[in-house]
C-alpha cells in the first residue's frame, strides 16, 4: 500500500576515508556517546529518589549519593553531547540520505532537542549552584531535567526508527512543517523502553564506581570506616560508604539488568521477523555480537550478585568490565539492525573514496596527543580534589 | 532537491539557521576571546603576586577575585550554551540545507573530527579550570587557562577553513582538493579578522561585569573598577587598528560577482534587497566604528564616568553589528550555499543543464505527480520564500497576472546574467516546460482571487 518514495542519493564527492574506518568511527562513537548520555538520561531521576529516601537526614547515604550523584550530572551532560558529536557526523557521512530525510520530516521535533537540552542542562547547574536554597524543592528540580532528557531520547529514537523506514516516507512529506510523528510504530516504545532500563543499570554501576573510587583514596579515610548507625545506612549491619555504594550500585544493576532481559526479548520480538534472524546465524557479525553480549551479560551478572552480597571490589570490577563489553556488543547489534535495514536502499561501502591521507595521519596522531592530554587533566584534577572527594 | 522540506509556516525553515548561528557566533567568540582574556589577565595576576610592589600585589589579589568570579559565568556559558548551540547549528543546517550539509561533511568529516578533539579538550579544560581554582598551584592554574585558550583558537582554525570555504571554495571547485577549499581566498583574512572580533568580545564582557562593579562601596573598588575598565578597553584596540586593513583584504578576496552584487545590483534588478545588503554592511561598519570610537573615549580616557547602562549599550551594539556582519556574510553568498558549486535549494550548478534536459521529477526525489506545481515550489523555491509570511510570494508576486508570472519564470530560466537579472539573489528555474506551466499555474493560486480577476 504505501509506495516508497526514491531514497536521496549521497553527494558525488568521495569519502576521505576507507569506510571500515568510519565505520568503527561510528560504533565507537556512539559507544562513547552512550555511556554518560545514559547516566545524565535518568541520572536526575536515580538522585532525586534516593534524596527522597534520605529525607531531612543529610547525613544518611542515600542523601550523600543523592547529592553526590546530581552533582556530577552537568560534567556527565557536557561528556554526552561533546561524544554525541562523532556519532552525529558520521551517521550523517554515512547513511546521510536516510538520516537528513528523517530529521527533515520530523524537523520542528528535531530542531527543538536544542531548546530542551539547554533547558534540561541548566536545570542541572541551578540545582548544582542553589540546592540549598531550594531546599525540598531541589529533587523535583532533577526529575524536571531527567523528563526533559527523556523526551529528547524519544526524540531520537524517533528518529532512528523513522530513518530505517521509508515506506513512511512519502506519506509524512506531504506536509513540511515537520510536526508528524508515526507514533503507531511498535518498535518504538521497547525501544526507548531498553534505553531507559539499560541507563539505569549504567547509573547503578557509577554508583558503584563512586565507591571503588573512595577506596582507592588515601585521603578519605572517612569513606572506608565503618559506621553503625541505621538511620545513616540505612540497615542494621555496620557499614562503610564506599562498600555501601558498591552494594547499592550493584543491588541497582542487578536487578534491571535482569528486567533488561526480559524488555530486550520483547525489543527482538517487536523486530520484523526476518530482521529478528540476523541475531541468530543469518548474519555472522550480528550473530557473535549478540552470543558474545549475552554471554558478558551472564557474567556481569553472576558478578554483580557477589558484588551486591560482599561489596568486593573485585567482584565489581568484574561485573563493570562485563556490563561495558555487553553494552559495547549491544552497540554493534544495534549497528548490524542498521546495516541490514538499509543495505536494501543504501550502500555506505559502495561509495567512491578517496583518502585524505594527510588529514587522516593529523587526525590520528591528535588523537593520540587528545588521550595523553586528557590523562594529564585527569591526573591534574585527581590530585587538585586529593582533600576533599567527600563532598 | 534530494530531500523534502522543513518549513515553519510563515517563516520557513532559514531563521532556524539564521536565530541559532548568531547566539552560537556570539558565543562561541567570547568563549575563544575569553580564553585568550582569561589566559593574558591571568598572567598578570600571577606576575603581580609575585612583585614587591604592595599596589601591585594587592592589584593581583582584587584580579584573581575578579577571574574567579567570572569563571563560573564563563565556564557554564562555553559548556553549556556554546556547545548545545554549537550542535544547533549542525541540526538547523541538516533539516534546511542537508544537500549542502551533506558536501560539506563528505568533504570534511576529518576536519570536522579534527575540530571535535580540540573541542573535547577545550571543554575538559575548562571544567578542570573552573573546578580547581585554589586547589592547584598558581602556576598550574595559569597553565590550564593558557592550555585553554590555545585549543580554543585551534577549534577556530579549523572551523574557519570549513566556514570560509562555502563563500569562497576557491580551487577546490576544479581540483576538489579538501586543501585547495580549506586555505581558501578568505582563510587568512576571516581568521584574523575573527580573531580581533573575539578580543573585542572579551572586552565588551569585561566592560560590561567592571562596570557592574560598585564605585560607592570603597575607594578601593573604585580605583579596581576604573583600572578594569581602562584595561578591558585596551582589548578593543587591534580590531580597531588592524581591522580595518583585514577587512578590506578580505573583501579583495571575494568574488567580483558578490562586490557588484553589493553595490551595482541595486540599481540593474531593481530589487531592494541588495541596498538592503549595502545597508547592512555600511551600518555594521558604523556601529563598529562607533562601538570602537566610544571604547577608547569612554571607559579608557574616562573610566570612572563610564556608567554601567553604557557598558550595556556597547554589548547591544556588540550584538547588533555580529548579527548584521553574520547575516551580511550568508547574503554575500546568496543564492549559493557553496559559491559557485551548489544553490541555496540544494541543486549544484553542473547539473543545471541536464536538469533541463530531462525533467525536475527525474531529478527530484519529491516531486509529486498529481501536484507538480506544488512540489516545484517547494523543492527550488521555499528555501527562500513562504507562500505569505516571511519574502511571501503572495506579496512578491504584485500586480503579475498569469502570463506576467510565466514570462517571470521564462526570465529566471535564464543562467546568462545579461538576461536573469535575477541570477545574483536566486538560483536559475530548472525542469521542462511542462514544469515550469506546472509552477506557474499554482503561483496564480497563491494571489488573491480578486486581484486575479
Ligand atoms: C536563494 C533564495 C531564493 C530562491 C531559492 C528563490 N528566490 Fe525568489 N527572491 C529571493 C530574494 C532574496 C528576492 C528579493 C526579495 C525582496 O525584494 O524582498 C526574491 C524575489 C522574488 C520575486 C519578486 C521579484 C520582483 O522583483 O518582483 C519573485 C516573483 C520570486 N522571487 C519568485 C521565486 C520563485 C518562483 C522561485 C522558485 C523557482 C524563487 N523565487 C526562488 C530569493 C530567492
Ligand atoms: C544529553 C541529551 C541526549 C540524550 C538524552 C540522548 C539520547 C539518545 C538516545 C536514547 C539515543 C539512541 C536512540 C535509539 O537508537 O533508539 C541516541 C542516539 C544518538 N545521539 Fe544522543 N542524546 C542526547 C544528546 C545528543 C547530542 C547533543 C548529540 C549530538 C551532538 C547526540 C547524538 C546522537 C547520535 C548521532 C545518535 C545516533 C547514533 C547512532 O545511531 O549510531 N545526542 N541519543
Amino acid at each position: 500500500m504505501n509506495e516508497i518514495v526514491s531514497i536521496p542519493s549521497y553527494q558525488p564527492i568521495p569519502f576521505p576515508a576507507p569506510f571500515v574506518v568510519l565505520e568503527v568511527l561510528l560504533i565507537l562513537g556512539f559507544f562513547l556517546h552512550l555511556i554518560p548520555m545514559n547516566i545524565s538520561l535518568v541520572g536526575g531521576f536515580v538522585s532525586a529518589i534516593c534524596l527522597f529516601i534520605g529525607g531531612e537526614n543529610a547525613d544518611s547515604f542515600y542523601s550523600r549519593i543523592g547529592k553526590q550523584l546530581a552533582f556530577s550530572l552537568p560534567i556527565f551532560t557536557s561528556f554526552a553531547i561533546t561524544q554525541g558529536i562523532v556519532p552525529l557526523l558520521f551517521i550523517q557521512l554515512l547513511y546521510g540520505p536516510m538520516f537528513y530525510t528523517s530529521s527533515i520530516l520530523m524537523g520542528s521535533y528535531w530542531i527543538s532537542i536544542v531548546l530542551i537540552l539547554v533547558i534540561a542542562y541548566y536545570l542541572l547547574y541551578i540545582y548544582k549552584f542553589n540546592f540549598k536554597k531550594l531546599g525540598a524543592f531541589a529533587p523535583w528540580l532533577l526529575i524536571a531535567a531527567s523528563f526533559l532528557f527523556l523526551v529528547i531520547a524519544y526524540i531520537f529514537t524517533h528518529n532512528m526508527t523513522l530513518m530505517l523506514q521509508p515506506e513512511k516516507w512519502l506519506e509524512l512529506s506531504k506536509s513540511t512543517t515537520g510536526l508528524a510523528l508515526s507514533n503507531a510504530e511498535p518498535q518504538i516504545l521497547p525501544r526507548l523502553l531498553h534505553t531507559i532500563i539499560g541507563s539505569i543499570a549504567v547509573t547503578g554501576l557509577t554508583i558503584g564506581c563512586f565507591g571503588l573510587y573512595l577506596k582507592t583514596r588515601k585521603n578519605a579515610p572517612e569513606a572506608t570506616l565503618e559506621v553503625n548507625d541505621p538511620l545513616i545506612t540505612g540497615s542494621d549491619n555496620p557499614e562503610s560508604y564506599s562498600t555501601w555504594l558498591i552494594k547499592f550500585g550493584s543491588t541497582i544493576y542487578l536487578v534491571l539488568t535482569f528486567i533488561q532481559f526480559l524488555s530486550g526479548v520483547w525489543f527482538l520480538l517487536s523486530l520484523p521477523r526476518e530482521v529478528m534472524l540476523i541475531y541468530m546465524g543469518k548474519h555472522l557479525p550480528a550473530t557473535i555480537s549478540f552470543g558474545l553480549s549475552f554471554f558478558t551479560a551472564i557474567v556481569s551478572l553472576i558478578m554483580a550478585l557477589f558484588a551486591v552480597l560482599k561489596g568486593s571490589k573485585f567482584a565489581f570490577v568484574m561485573t563493570l568490565i562485563n556490563a561495558l563489553l555487553t553494552i559495547l556488543g549491544m552497540v554493534f547489534m544495534r549497528h548490524y539492525l542498521r546495516v541490514v535495514e538499509t543495505i536494501k536502499y543504501i550502500d555506505p561501502a559502495k561509495v567512491a573514496v578517496k583518502i585524505q591521507w594527510d588529514w587522516l595521519f593529523i587526525f590520528a596522531v591528535l588523537a593520540v596527543l587528545l588521550i595523553v592530554y586528557l590523562g594529564w587533566l585527569v591526573k591534574v584534577a585527581h590530585n587538585a580534589f586529593d582533600k576533599d572527594v567527600l563532598n | 532537491m534530494n530531500y523534502p522540506l522543513w518549513s515553519i509556516p510563515g517563516l520557513g525553515g532559514s531563521w532556524a539557521v539564521g536565530l541559532i548561528s548568531v547566539i552560537h557566533v556570539f558565543i562561541s567568540h567570547f568563549a575563544v576571546g575569553g580564553g585568550i582574556f582569561f589566559a593574558v589577565t591571568e598572567y598578570l595576576a600571577l606576575k603581580r603576586s609575585e612583585s614587591n610592589d604592595l599596589t601591585l600585589r594587592h592589584n593581583s589579589e582584587m584580579l584573581y577575585a575578579y577571574l574567579r568570579k567570572h569563571s563560573k559565568f564563563f565556564m557554564m556559558v562555553t559548556t553549556v550554551a556554546g556547545a548545545v548551540t554549537g550542535v544547533g547549528i549542525w541540526f538547523s543546517i541538516s533539516l534546511v540545507s542537508p544537500d549542502g550539509t551533506a558536501s560539506l561533511i563528505q568533504t570534511y568529516s576529518l576536519g570536522w573530527a579534527t575540530e571535535y578533539l580540540f573541542f573535547v579538550a577545550e571543554i575538559a579544560t575548562v571544567l578542570v579550570y573552573f573546578y580547581t581554582w585554589d586547589k592547584v598551584s598558581k602556576e598550574l592554574h595559569l597553565a590550564l587557562a593558557q592550555w585553554y585558550a590555545v585549543l580554543s583558537v585551534f577549534t577556530l582554525i579549523i572551523i574557519n577553513g570549513i566556514l570560509s570555504f562555502m563563500l569562497t571554495p576557491g580551487g577546490w571547485i576544479e581540483s576538489k582538493a579538501w586543501y585547495e577549499g580549506f586555505f581558501n581566498p578568505t582563510y587568512w583574512p576571516s581568521l584574523i579578522l575573527r580573531l580581533l572580533v573575539m578580543l573585542a568580545i572579551a572586552g565588551m564582557y569585561s566592560l560590561i561585569t567592571s562596570a557592574r562593579l560598585k564605585a560607592s562601596e570603597s575607594e578601593d573598588v573604585a580605583n579596581f573598577r576604573a583600572y578594569m575598565l581602562k584595561y578591558s578597553s585596551k582589548w578593543f584596540i587591534p580590531v580597531f587598528l588592524i581591522g580595518p586593513i583585514v577587512g578590506f583584504w578580505f573583501f579583495s578576496q571575494v568574488p567580483q560577482a558578490v562586490i557588484t552584487n553589493i553595490f551595482t545590483g541595486i540599481q540593474s534588478s531593481g530589487v531592494g534587497n541588495f541596498s538592503i545588503l549595502a545597508r547592512a554592511i555600511y551600518l555594521s561598519l558604523i556601529l563598529s566604528g562607533t562601538v570602537l570610537v566610544f571604547a577608547l573615549v569612554g571607559p579608557y580616557l574616562n573610566p570612572r564616568g563610564f556608567s554601567f547602562g553604557s557598558a550595556v549599550a556597547f554589548l547591544v551594539c556588540g550584538l547588533g553589528v555580529t548579527s548584521m556582519s553574520e547575516w551580511s556574510r550568508e547574503m554575500l553568498r546568496k543564492p549559493y550555499v557553496i559559491y559557485n558549486y551548489m544553490y541555496s535549494n540544494g541543486i549544484r550548478k553542473a547539473d543545471l543543464e541536464t536538469i533541463n534536459k530531462d525533467s525536475f521529477a527525474a531529478f527530484s526525489k519529491w516531486e509529486d505527480p498529481d501536484n507538480i506545481g506544488v512540489s516545484m515550489f517547494r523543492q527550488q523555491c521555499m528555501i527562500c520564500h513562504t507562500t505569505d509570511g516571511y519574502r511571501s510570494m503572495k506579496k512578491l508576486l504584485g500586480e503579475r497576472d498569469l502570463e506576467g508570472i510565466k514570462t517571470f519564470l521564462l526570465m529566471m530560466r535564464e543562467t546568462d546574467p545579461e538576461k536573469n537579472s535575477y541570477l545574483n539573489i536566486m538560483p536559475p528555474l530548472v525542469g521542462t516546460d511542462k514544469e515550469v506551466e506546472a509552477l506557474a499555474e499554482y503561483l496564480i493560486t497563491l494571489k488573491p482571487v480578486k486581484l486575479g480577476v
